[in-house]
């Protein structure tokens, strides 16, 4: 904190506003990361303080960050209801807080970071805001789809179970292209070759199932090398629920400074990089 | 182009969150560091008493973020300036590496208390928790000097609010198919003075030792007037409230006493946010929080509050 300011400040969108803290460095920021968090109501300093502790690190490294935290949650105004589909994201609150940031900042060098409907808003946002060179996102899980509370879809899941797993894959594709299809045209895949052509791009996924296509689409991204960074580690979790164990806390905050600080001018030499083995680096698809 | 840091400061503040107040975050000190609060602040003339928003431990606390705003809205709106803050070692205080205890929640409580009367100038303050938050409220209120103590489902005995985390642990164990016979009981991990991981949030011998500590029923009390709030599915009386009011009032306590049902109920301090059945993750508190936040506003100002959910004890 010594070499760090921190203002709280309340960003209007739309009909509500939304509460944020702009971590500023020392010196002219190098950069601006915008946190967001899930669709469960998490506070903008994340689950277990993870975005404070990634704020002040990286402003450590002369990077700037905003902390979000959406619509109804926290300190923010409004009602708490979040969009699951691709369509009905929050995306707007990440816009605007991006443009925000970048324009107190003084910087249109911007990267973002989220997890689950976070991830998915970010992906998103980035159509609105081509400034953003570098994404890092946690546990997209395109295939968490918006009926999966649904009695109907549980059904199918069980019924997903027995399959073989050869079987198991072609649904999971059919099911994938469906969502795709659903959402405007929009899709998953389309989405993620569109944001990794232009950006640095990292995906933590678990490895099941909800991760999807995704494997395969960053395999491709990666043999076609356009430039810039393109990745995937997938992680065994202990929880469906985001980061319920210290060592995937430690691993968020770690990965979150070391891709971001390489991703914009001025890296400050990879203090904080994975050391192989990391439990972040494991299972890595390259 | 330089930081416009002009820009940032005057964006601190909000005008008209909800009807008829304004908001400014400020810096609060602690003696365990700098924290962040926000100011909930009445038009017009503010009232001679104000309240601070003691909020609840561990993972509780982000969960309950928006039921203490809901309240400090709500009671500025009804001419008190409010101060709802974050205890070191939550959200945005200083110190990222501290954790957080009962004592230390108590301590920043009681230092956040002074912090409140010279940023707002008020004689006279209340505490609200909701919770542990409650909790800590009352374990504060008399070295805080407060005269109105609003407890919104208070936790009376430490040790049934820690073994609360425990069986979530369990739960989530069980639903993701990771739990095994052979796996000790992480209740008897936390007695023997083990550790145990509790949905992200370590917990040790010294959290259970402190915990184990606190039961409302026997603690020293202030002098002044308590809102004691049953938050249940039904509305049968639970014995340790009744046991916690009859504990106030031995101590020359003026209680008034209030059950609100809620279907649910059971989740609060969990996370608040589930399936609406198609598309949206919603919040399930709004209906609740409104509820919460006009009875002890209503209680606050000495407003009559709804018959069916108050009986007045003394």
């Amino acid at each position: 904190m010594e070499t760090t300011r921190e203002y709280p400040v309340w960003i209007p969108v739309n009909d509500h506003h939304i509460a944020a803290i702009v971590t500023i460095p020392e010196g002219d920021p190098r950069a601006v990361v915008l946190f967001t968090t899930g669709g469960g109501g998490a506070p903008r300093s994340q689950r277990f303080r993870l975005w404070t502790r990634a704020a002040r690190e990286l402003a450590d490294r002369g990077i700037a960050s905003v902390r979000m935290e959406y619509e109804g949650v926290g300190d923010s105004t409004g009602a708490g209801r979040i969009g699951l589909k691709w369509s009905q994201l929050p995306t707007d609150d990440v816009i605007e807080v991006a443009r925000f940031a970048m324009s107190v900042t003084g910087t249109t060098q911007l990267g973002m970071s989220g997890n689950c409907a976070g991830a998915r808003a970010c992906i998103r946002a980035t159509e609105s805001v081509p400034e953003c060179k570098s994404l890092v996102l946690f546990w997209l899980k395109p295939i968490a789809a918006p009926d999966r509370g649904t009695r109907r879809f549980q059904s199918g899941v069980r019924l997903f179970r027995l399959l073989p797993d050869t079987v198991k894959r072609k649904v999971a594709k059919a099911y994938w292209y469906r969502e795709g299809r659903a959402s405007k045209k929009v899709g998953v895949e389309n989405t993620l070759r569109k944001a990794a052509a232009t950006r640095d791009l990292l995906l933590i996924e678990t490895s099941s199932a909800l991760a999807g296509e995704i494997p395969t689409v960053i395999q491709e991204l990666e043999r076609a090398g356009n430039g810039h960074r393109v990745e995937l580690r997938q992680v065994e979790s202990t929880s469906m629920q985001a980061f319920q164990s210290p060592a995937e806390q430690e691993m968020t905050v770690t990965t979150v400074l070391e891709w971001f600080d390489a991703s914009f001018p001025g890296a400050s030499g990879g203090e904080g990089a994975l050391e192989p083995g990391h439990p972040a680096s494991v299972q890595g698809s390259s | 182009m330089p930081v416009d840091v002009a820009r940032l400061q005057a964006m601190g503040e909000i005008t008209d969150p909800v009807g008829g107040i304004s908001e400014r975050f400020v810096e609060v000190p602690l003696r365990s560091g700098s924290t962040v609060g926000v100011l909930s602040i009445p038009a017009g003339s503010p009232g001679h008493r104000g309240w601070v928003v003691s909020h609840s431990y561990g993972p509780e606390q982000p969960n309950l973020g928006s039921f203490d705003a809901a309240l400090a809205r709500r009671l500025a709106s009804q001419g008190a300036p409010v101060l709802r803050f974050h205890c070191q070692g939550y959200g945005d205080s200083e110190h990222t590496d501290f954790t957080p205890s009962v004592e230390s929640h108590v301590r920043d409580t009681i230092d956040a208390v002074e912090a409140f009367r010279t940023l707002s100038g008020v004689r006279s303050v209340g505490l609200v928790g909701v919770n542990f938050g409650a909790t800590c409220a009352l374990l504060a209120a008399s070295e805080a000097s407060v005269d109105q103590l609003a407890l919104i489902s208070p936790a009376v005995q430490g040790s049934r609010f820690l073994h609360k985390f425990v069986r979530t642990r369990s739960i989530i164990e069980v639903s993701e198919s990771t739990w095994s016979p052979d796996a000790p009981n992480p209740w008897s991990v936390l007695k023997a003075g083990g550790t145990v991981n509790i949905r992200g949030f370590v917990l040790g011998e010294d959290e259970f030792r402190s915990f184990e500590a606190v039961d409302l029923r026997t603690v020293d009390t202030f002098s002044g007037s308590a809102l004691v709030v049953q938050i249940s599915v039904g509305s049968e009386p639970r014995r340790e409230i009744t046991e916690l009011v009859d504990h106030l009032e031995s101590s020359g306590v003026s209680v008034t006493r209030a059950t609100i049902t809620d279907q649910f109920a059971a989740l609060l301090g969990d996370r608040p946010y589930r399936r609406d059945g198609g598309q949206f993750l919603e919040d399930v508190h709004p209906e609740l929080r409104g509820k919460v936040a006009e009875l002890v506003a209503d209680w606050g100002t000495g407003s009559p509050a709804p018959r069916a959910v108050m009986e007045e004890r003394t």
